[in-house]
């Protein structure tokens, strides 16, 4: 079994559900307090022992490639200048968390696109599928637990939570198949949005995917066949891709929450729950919401 | 007779290192309130309080800014101009931020310290008053805060220095304070500013806090301030004043009147800017509030 060692995170969105903040800069870079939230997905990422981390982007997204290169001169002469060596250093380990490769998307069809692009960078390895702004905060990470299952179990893996309201059978895959073990469906079938009445299971595709390097050749497929009536989805090949009788897990993920930092409300939420688990400002500003929501 | 004032000056040159890691790669101004960045917030409150004209004095990179307050690009446009009226109405919004003034970028050129973007931007003003005001700080006031500094000039045809009531132990050592006397409820004739006075030599409770209007009879003494500065060090604005008030010229502190301060140059300060700025947000300032109080009650029961 290939050792997991790479990862594609999607990044060519136009974050329009963020206007007009994102005019000009990625969602990918919105911050949690002060960390940006693909730097949050990368940091997983890399716990997990992702080793290359292959970014698709557009034109409009120099931001990401700037923040996980080495800190600019003018920046590392002002850190330095000041004595704050401590930030510079944490600063420029940003940097060499992982190999960083960036490559353009060059038409957005669709979810699968991304992997058009990235195709001739994986090399016949399993690889994580993960988008640049949302993640879900478990221990162990996500990526973690699902690296693990696919040692387990040689097949992809879809990671999934369950779905917490109606809304979300509306809003999300919601998976099919065979309870296969603790938290684990080997699919059959993944349901786009099926709605509660009509959902096979109460798990929810959430927030990226493992997938054997076959996934390529499934795209590809998709890709062949594309008459541009619908987006190009990434499900359609894993639908395939089952259908060849390639094994295929959801995997729930494990003492987590779920962020999706895709909409304002969302993103939000998201910040303050961060802001206070962040040990410098937590008590302070929960004293301050205390006497501000009296 | 005072002259109107049309310009303000926004220095935007800084590294907002104490927002690190975000501002490796982007700038502190940019930072999102909700959905919009910090400096757009500070721009609608001057245009509110009648300015055209602003000059953004930034540094050498830092296209953030720049791209933000011009066009939208090409291909954002287009995704956005199809057939759906919801998206079209964001890109008419996007459009009409370029127009929201006449926006000037020039690069910051000189020592460190609050006085050389005044320096810099002063050419690009011309010899009119204008409203020197940061990047990453502003007033949530009953009447814009702007408006109020502005009748204080139109009153003295002097320059105006926005101040706050503070009386906090840490205030006495962060602020410089007023010392002077009442020539208009909430307006002070200064006769000395004391910076960071500490409890015990502090004339009074008004803090400078926010912006200033700087009339052109300001820019010689800054001028002499610079030529005068010994090498290595940092050119505060304040210094102008300091010499305006030995040469006997009127500068009229303002309080600025039922007004809350927000500072989003430190993390903490940020959040609670943006619980401000989220609680007054038309599209999801209710449902947010509620989170917020479910949040904070959780936390407290546990």
């Amino acid at each position: 079994m290939k050792k997991v060692r790479k990862a594609v995170i999607a990044a060519a969105g136009f974050g329009t559900r963020f206007l007009p903040q994102t005019k000009a800069m990625p969602k990918e870079m919105l911050p949690l307090v002060d960390k940006p939230i693909i730097q949050r997905v990368v940091e997983e990422l890399v716990e997990a022992g992702i080793e290359d981390i292959i970014i698709v982007s557009n034109y409009s997204k120099r931001p990401i490639e700037d923040h996980f290169d080495v800190p600019s001169a003018e920046l590392t002469a002002t850190l330095t200048a000041s004595g704050k060596m401590e930030q510079l250093e944490k600063i420029r380990k940003i940097s060499d968390m992982a190999n960083f490769v960036y490559v353009r998307q060059k038409q957005a069809l669709g979810n699968a696109a991304p992997l058009i692009y990235a195709k001739h960078l994986i090399n016949h390895e399993p690889f994580i599928y993960a988008w640049g702004d949302d993640f879900i905060d478990a221990s162990p990470s996500r990526f973690t637990q699902m690296i693990e299952a696919y040692k387990q179990t040689g097949g992809s893996i879809v990671s999934c939570v369950q779905a917490e309201n109606d809304e979300a059978y509306d809003r999300y895959g919601i998976v099919a198949g065979d309870q296969a073990g603790d938290g684990m469906i080997k699919m059959t079938t993944i349901v786009e949005k099926p709605g509660k009445a009509n959902a096979p299971s109460n798990l929810a595709s959430v927030s990226g995917y493992l997938f054997t390097h076959d996934i390529l050749d499934y795209v590809d497929q998709i890709v062949a066949e594309y008459d541009g009536s619908d987006e190009l989805k990434i499900q359609g090949a894993m639908q395939r891709m089952i259908d060849d009788g390639h094994p295929f897990f959801a995997l729930e993920i494990a003492n987590g929450t779920y962020y999706d930092a895709g909409n304002k409300l969302e993103y939000l939420k998201t910040v303050f729950d961060f802001a206070l688990k962040n040990p410098y400002i937590s008590d302070e500003l929960t004293a301050y919401l205390r006497k501000k929501l009296k | 007779m005072a002259q109107a004032v049309r310009t303000a000056v926004i220095p935007a040159a800084g590294f907002g290192t104490r927002m690190l890691p975000i501002t490796k790669s982007l700038s502190k101004e940019m930072l999102p309130l909700v959905d919009k960045p910090i400096l757009q917030v500070v721009i609608e409150e001057l245009i509110e309080a009648g300015i055209r004209n602003i000059i953004i004095v930034t540094m050498p990179h830092k296209t953030d800014i720049a791209d933000y307050f011009g066009p939208v690009q090409p291909e954002l446009a287009a995704l956005l101009g199809g057939g759906d009226p919801a998206k079209q109405a964001i890109l008419r919004q996007l459009e009409d931020v370029q127009h929201l003034a006449n926006f000037t970028f020039i690069e910051q050129q000189g020592v460190y310290g609050t006085g050389t973007p005044v320096l810099c931007a002063a050419p690009y003003v011309g010899n009119q008053p204008f409203i020197y005001t940061f990047a990453d700080d502003f007033f949530i006031a009953k009447e814009n805060s702007y408006v109020q500094m502005l009748q204080a000039y139109e009153r003295h045809t002097a320059p105006v220095i926005a101040c706050q009531v503070r009386t906090a132990p840490e205030d006495y050592l962060a602020y410089a304070y007023m010392d002077g006397v009442q020539v208009y409820p909430g307006e002070v004739r200064v006769r000395a500013m004391i910076e960071k006075p500490g409890k015990d030599r502090v004339p009074g409770n008004l803090a400078s806090i926010g912006g200033f209007i700087v009339t052109p009879e300001v820019l010689p003494y800054l001028q002499q301030a610079k030529a005068e500065l010994p090498a290595g060090r940092e050119l505060f604005f304040n210094s102008a004043f300091d010499r305006m008030l030995a040469d006997g010229k009127t500068l009229i502190a303002r309080e600025i009147k039922d007004a809350q301060y927000f500072d989003t140059g430190k993390k903490l300060e940020y959040m609670k800017t943006s619980v401000a700025m989220a609680a007054r947000h038309s599209e999801i300032g209710a449902e947010f509030m509620t989170f917020l109080r479910d949040f904070v009650k959780e936390r407290t029961e546990r």
